[in-house]
């Protein structure tokens, strides 16, 4: 999943970035709003949060523009007023979340994971298909309630495929999703993290949850069960 | 136009100006016509000096008076009448100028004045000569041109006149006749006119009028008989056939260029009168002492109002000024005068604005003292651990919770300060729209809960006051009512009918547990504040009770019908 971190105040960018990337994000830090407005524009970002007092370009015009040019990521807007002019005003351009300076950053996070897992369709942090179960709070992949021990990296890739289930998802999009930017783009190392997933998530070959179609990508095939 | 004075003056003597000027008009106009009037009169007077003798069908004199028409001054005269000027040069010098009606039908009339009379050529039409018939008798020959239709033959009309025999001896002098040819063609034909005076050049005129006939093959007028003194021609009154066996006579004084001058010559030639020039300075006379008359007006009333406005009329304005120069000097805490009706909602309007200032100055100055007050417990608590040797873990909770305290009231506090109040300004704020917004907002907030919003709004509910306060008490209750939900919130709102202004009747209603009894007991205390509150749940509720005191308005929590909280809040 990457991130796109708008915020000024470079602290609190810097410990925010820091903290994403820790949790396995790929995270990605602008100090201003025009900068932040390109980075939305060309890059494809999973999530976003805005603070809405930027220099250059308000926040809200950021997500206004985002929004025009069609744009659907999910969007967390960060208020230091606290009043619910603004947070009525960020959520009327197009955000979905509000959070108040000052604000825990672990309760930050958990938005963030659940506007993913809205935006995915999921109304749940367990994704469950068929015998696998992903916790997206806890991070834990269960098959049959049996705990899974994957990698980040792995854990990574069955979450990006899980939230977008039935959908082709190509190596190109995996690599832009999961990997920084500057990273030395190699589809052949996804090729081996999906390998060793399906070893991991089917051993006997039964389940059969991922499929590869030849020359576009992956899919996730087993059926939700909400 | 800065100050109120010249406005005033401005806009009355705009309308002033414009009603004089109306009545300019109309004065103008009733001056014009009476001078015209006027004019006529006299000219009437002087076509009937003019006119003479006028003979009817029997030969007997009758009047034919000129009347001011569309065309002119007309006459009607009757059929095969033809009007003959009988002494232009006595009219030239004594404007006793006569008139012949001369009746075609009947051979002689007898004229009653014994007068030299000369040919004429009417407007190029009808030619008028003298001649002396064998047996001595003078008579009047008869020419036409182009006029009469129903006369075919000229040679029919020659008539004879009988003319007294001593007129002979009285024929005016050459030079009198030259003038009048003079004026007539414009000045310039005069002198050379002068020698041909005996070779009949006007005769000729007519003749070569007569020619343009014959060329044409349609009629053949007579020829005038050789031998007959020729005369100056006159012009006189155009003579005009109506096509009904009528005859018209016309004296134009209209301005339109080549005919005006003609009968512009006639008149002088005839009058010495000039009715257009005499009107015309009349008429700008008159208009100069009504443009000198109005000014005078015009000034002295802007004088003495503006006397007026500065004495009286706008002393209740300097009164308004000199009050708030007081009040800003702290001699007075408000407007006091008894003001006139127009400018007292001004007034009034002042006064709840320096009330409404001063409460939001005492607020600002309230919440500062209270922020550094309620700040001082937590900072004490973090001192006091800090000298402690507690643990480490202890020591970071400590921390946190006091940083959480801490964050909590900055938050209280600052939004009490920013809380606008009730301002008697304020525009309305459309309540319904207010409450969709918010529901749209927390519906996207509070997706994952699915939460049915259900809003009760009466049509055109308004609240007289901050836009951002209302949005602060519905954003915080309703989010509320989403974080303690089951899955249903209600909103109702509505205006009660109170005398002055508009209440705010909002009713905030949800399937949760209800409000827990501790926090009851203390949001329904009077003067709750956040920073006496026991968790962070309190917060914005108790932001919504300073708004609410701030308003002067009311917070009641019951139990909704569904069991859960019901928030009623009267602003």
């Amino acid at each position: 999943m990457n991130i796109l971190i708008i915020e000024d105040e470079e602290t609190l960018r810097e410990r925010l970035t820091a903290k994403f990337t820790n949790q396995g994000f790929v995270a990605k830090g602008v100090a201003d709003g025009e900068e932040g407005l390109y980075q939305g524009m060309e890059y494809p970002y999973d999530i976003a949060i805005v603070d809405i007092g930027l220099p250059k370009l308000s926040g809200i015009e950021v997500i206004r523009k985002w929004r025009e040019a069609g744009k659907a990521l999910p969007i967390i807007i960060l208020t230091a007023r606290g009043r619910w002019q603004e947070k009525v005003e960020g959520l009327e351009a197009g955000a979905d979340d509000y959070m108040v300076k000052p604000f825990e950053t672990e309760e930050l996070i958990a938005r963030v994971r659940a506007l993913i897992r809205r935006a995915g369709g999921w109304s749940d942090s367990r994704l469950k298909c068929g015998s696998i179960l992903l916790d997206m709070s806890s991070q834990k992949v269960f098959v049959d309630d049996r705990e899974i021990d994957l990698t980040a990296f792995e854990y990574k890739v069955l979450e990006y495929l899980m939230l977008h289930d039935g959908e082709v998802v190509t190596k190109m999009t995996l690599t832009e999703h999961l990997y920084d930017q500057d990273y030395d783009r190699d589809s052949n190392v996804i090729e081996v993290f999906v390998g060793r997933l399906r070893k991991k998530l089917d051993p006997d070959n039964r389940l059969k949850p991922i499929e590869t179609l030849r020359g576009r990508g992956y899919r996730f095939v087993i059926s939700r069960t909400e | 136009m800065r100050s109120l004075q010249s406005r005033l003056l401005f806009s009355t003597s705009i309308v002033l100006g414009f009603f004089l000027l109306i009545s300019a008009i109309i004065l103008d106009h009733n001056f014009r016509t009476n001078k015209i009037h006027d004019i006529v009169a006299r000219l009437s007077i002087h076509i009937k000096e003019l006119m003479g003798l006028v003979l009817d069908k029997s030969g007997k004199p009758c009047e034919r008076k000129f009347q001011l028409s569309d065309e002119g001054y007309v006459a009607e005269i009757p059929p095969r009448i033809f009007a003959v000027v009988v002494n232009p040069d006595a009219a030239l010098q004594s404007d006793e100028g006569r008139v012949i009606i001369w009746q075609s039908e009947s051979t002689k009339v007898k004229l009653d004045s014994p007068v030299p009379f000369t040919s004429k050529v009417i407007d190029g039409q009808v030619s008028f000569s003298i001649e002396t018939a064998p047996n001595g008798e003078k008579f009047v020959s008869v020419s036409y041109a182009t006029f009469l239709e129903q006369v075919n033959d000229c040679e029919k009309y020659r008539k004879e006149l009988d003319m007294p025999s001593k007129e002979s001896g009285e024929r005016p002098d050459p030079a009198s006749k030259v003038r009048l040819a003079g004026e007539d063609n414009n000045g310039k034909t005069a002198e050379k006119d002068k020698p041909a005076l005996d070779s009949m050049p006007q005769i000729a005129e007519v003749i070569d009028l007569n020619k343009n006939r014959d060329k044409n093959g349609n009629e053949t007028p007579g020829k005038p008989k050789p031998g007959i003194k020729p005369s100056r021609p006159a012009i006189w009154p155009k003579i005009k056939s109506l096509g009904d066996g009528n005859v018209r006579a016309i004296i134009k004084i209209s301005e339109s260029l080549d005919r005006q001058r003609r009968s512009y010559n006639i008149l002088r030639t005839a009058f010495h009168f000039d009715p257009r020039a005499s009107l015309n300075k009349d008429i700008r006379d008159f208009r100069v002492l009504l443009a000198i008359g109005f000014i005078v007006v015009i000034i002295a009333y802007l004088a003495l109002l503006a006397l007026f406005l500065r004495l009286w009329g706008l002393k209740p304005m300097r009164r308004v000024s000199d009050e708030l120069e007081k009040i800003k000097a702290g001699e007075l805490t408000q407007l006091a005068g008894d003001y006139p009706q127009e400018i007292h909602g001004l007034t009034e309007g002042i006064n709840r604005l320096i009330i409404s200032e001063r409460a939001r100055q005492e607020r600002f100055r309230n919440s500062l003292g209270d922020l550094a007050h309620s700040l001082k417990t937590p900072l004490a608590v973090l001192f006091s651990e800090s000298e402690n040797h507690t643990s480490r873990e202890a020591w970071q909770q400590s921390v946190r919770e006091q940083v959480e305290r801490m964050r909590q009231i900055i938050n209280y506090q600052l939004e009490r300060a920013v809380t606008a109040g009730k301002t008697t300004l304020a525009e309305p704020v459309d309540v319904g729209q207010t409450v969709d917004r918010m529901v749209s907002t927390l519906s996207k907030v509070y997706a994952d809960k699915a939460i049915r919003f259900e809003t009760n709004v009466a049509a055109g509910t308004v609240f007289v006051g901050d836009q951002g306060d209302l949005l602060e008490v519905l954003g915080n209750l309703m989010e509320n009512a989403c974080k303690w939900c089951r899955s249903r919130v209600l909103v109702s709102a509505r205006n009660l009918a109170v005398e002055r202004g508009h209440v705010l009747d909002l009713t905030i209603d949800d399937d949760g547990p209800g409000v827990p009894e501790d926090l009851l007991e203390q949001v329904q205390k009077r003067g709750f504040r956040a920073d006496e509150a026991v968790s962070g749940q309190g917060i914005g509720l108790a932001v919504v009770n300073e708004i609410v005191h701030a308003y002067n308005g009311s917070m009641q929590i019951v139990r909704s019908e569904w069991n859960g909280a019901r928030f009623v809040i009267r602003l």
